[in-house]
């Protein structure tokens, strides 16, 4: 009696998918096992619970391993370009008319506007080329943030915080890169919606963005972080197809999530990150990932078994 | 190949050589051809067929109910035969140079 129920209870460790089929055949096998003394009801039940765990492990991992990661990073290309636009706009060294941007900020923007318009029309050596570009002003406040290098980080005035460039765009820079590798080539007239919408934001950013007050500017960059959040989150919920969407829709909440916390926590706490990535940014950048891979693992069936 | 093969593997592979099995029985009988060494739980067994089967090693054969009690019978595959096959002749050839080793006398030089 007590056996059985250490078994059944051991066996509910087996992912459910599993369990209607492989439950039975395996529990009965224990049963066997320890009816003839060849083996103890501790060890049965620990193999059980093992068996349990490796299988939920291999399904999770082939889940992911499966996903369409292709289809998602080309999917959030023009979006997540579209975002470092708009960010590294908004966080131009001031002021802008009367002095110098600097140059690193300059080569980050125009490797950026160059990509996100190349995405738009589907070129993809140039979309390429240009997130590559925006990626030499990380790598160059990441060298000089570890010592091997002459000059000065690149921090950025943003409201009444610093945000550092490359704690803040490494790894969204990174995805681009590999996004804009992926972009799908495009016919130019059905690009034209795409175009408009890259041209408009980047309008706009460049004549709202350095204009807006400190605190308005912060109440905009934390609205806007907690309602991509909560809205990539509602579409992961509601995505149709379970692993396609959520795989898309956590992709997109992490590559979004990364830039916008760490904007967010250098405006709402108006600090300057003395060390690159700050703790604030970084816990907002992993809250972000992790809040994509639930998003994935939620949509993703066995994971949730 | 060869290589990822565990002892374990290795004799649940080998009480199969005579035809399919059930879970405990192959169990039992990989215990008696180890010697004892190879005791086999049946979360581990079926951890280790399942990715027999996903090899092609292994396949179920049929599944039947006797005395109550599922009992699911796997069969070894031709690609399971041949595997170890390998595995036995690579564990022939390890052996003989240990035992031409020992065969010699101490201190000789060939």
């Amino acid at each position: 009696m007590i056996t059985d129920w250490l078994l059944r209870v051991a066996g509910r460790a087996l992912p459910a998918s599993r369990r209607p089929s492989d439950g039975p055949v395996v529990h009965d096998c224990a049963r066997d096992m320890i009816d003839d003394g060849h083996s103890s009801i501790i060890r049965e039940a620990g193999g059980l619970i093992w068996l349990g765990l490796a299988w939920r492990t291999n399904a999770a991992w082939s889940e992911v391993r499966g996903g369409p990661w292709r289809g998602a990073a080309a999917a959030i290309a023009l979006p997540l370009g579209l975002l470092g636009v708009a960010i590294w706009i908004a966080a131009a060294p001031q002021p802008v008319g009367g002095g110098w941007p600097g140059l690193w900020w300059m080569a980050l923007l125009g490797g950026l506007v160059s990509a996100v318009a190349a995405i738009a029309l589907g070129h993809q050596r140039t979309a390429l080329a240009g997130s590559l570009v925006a990626l030499v002003p990380v790598a160059h406040d990441l060298w000089v943030q570890a010592g091997a290098g002459p000059g000065a980080r690149v921090d950025l005035p943003l409201a009444d915080g610093w945000l550092p460039l490359s704690g803040a765009w490494a790894l969204p820079g990174v995805l681009l890169v590999v996004a804009a590798r992926l972009t799908p080539r495009r016919d130019l007239r059905r690009a034209s919606a795409r175009v408009t919408v890259v041209v408009t934001v980047v309008v706009l950013a460049t004549i709202g963005g350095p204009a807006i007050s400190a605190a308005a500017l912060g109440a905009t960059v934390v609205t806007l972080s907690v309602g991509a959040t909560a809205g990539g989150v509602l579409v992961a919920r509601a995505a149709p197809t379970h692993l396609g969407g959520a795989s898309r829709c956590g992709v997109l909440v992490a590559a979004a999530g990364l830039p916008v916390s760490a904007w967010a926590g250098a405006v709402a706490w108006s600090a300057h990150f003395d060390h690159g990535l700050g703790p604030i940014g970084l816990a907002g950048a992993v809250g972000a990932v992790l809040l994509g891979l639930v998003g994935l693992a939620r949509r993703g069936g066995n994971l949730s078994n | 190949m060869s290589a990822t093969i565990t002892e374990p593997t290795y004799y649940t592979l080998a009480a199969l050589l005579d035809g399919p099995l059930h879970g405990y029985a192959i169990a039992r009988k990989a215990h008696e051809l180890s010697a004892g060494r190879v005791r086999l739980s049946a979360g581990t067994l079926y951890g280790a067929l399942t990715r027999l089967t996903e090899r092609g090693l292994v396949a179920i054969d049929h599944q039947e109910i006797v005395d109550g009690r599922n009992r699911r019978y796997h069969r070894l595959t031709d690609a399971g035969r041949q595997t170890l096959k390998l595995e036995a002749g690579r564990m022939v050839e390890a052996a003989a140079i240990v035992m031409r080793h020992h065969a010699r006398p101490a201190g000789g030089t060939a």
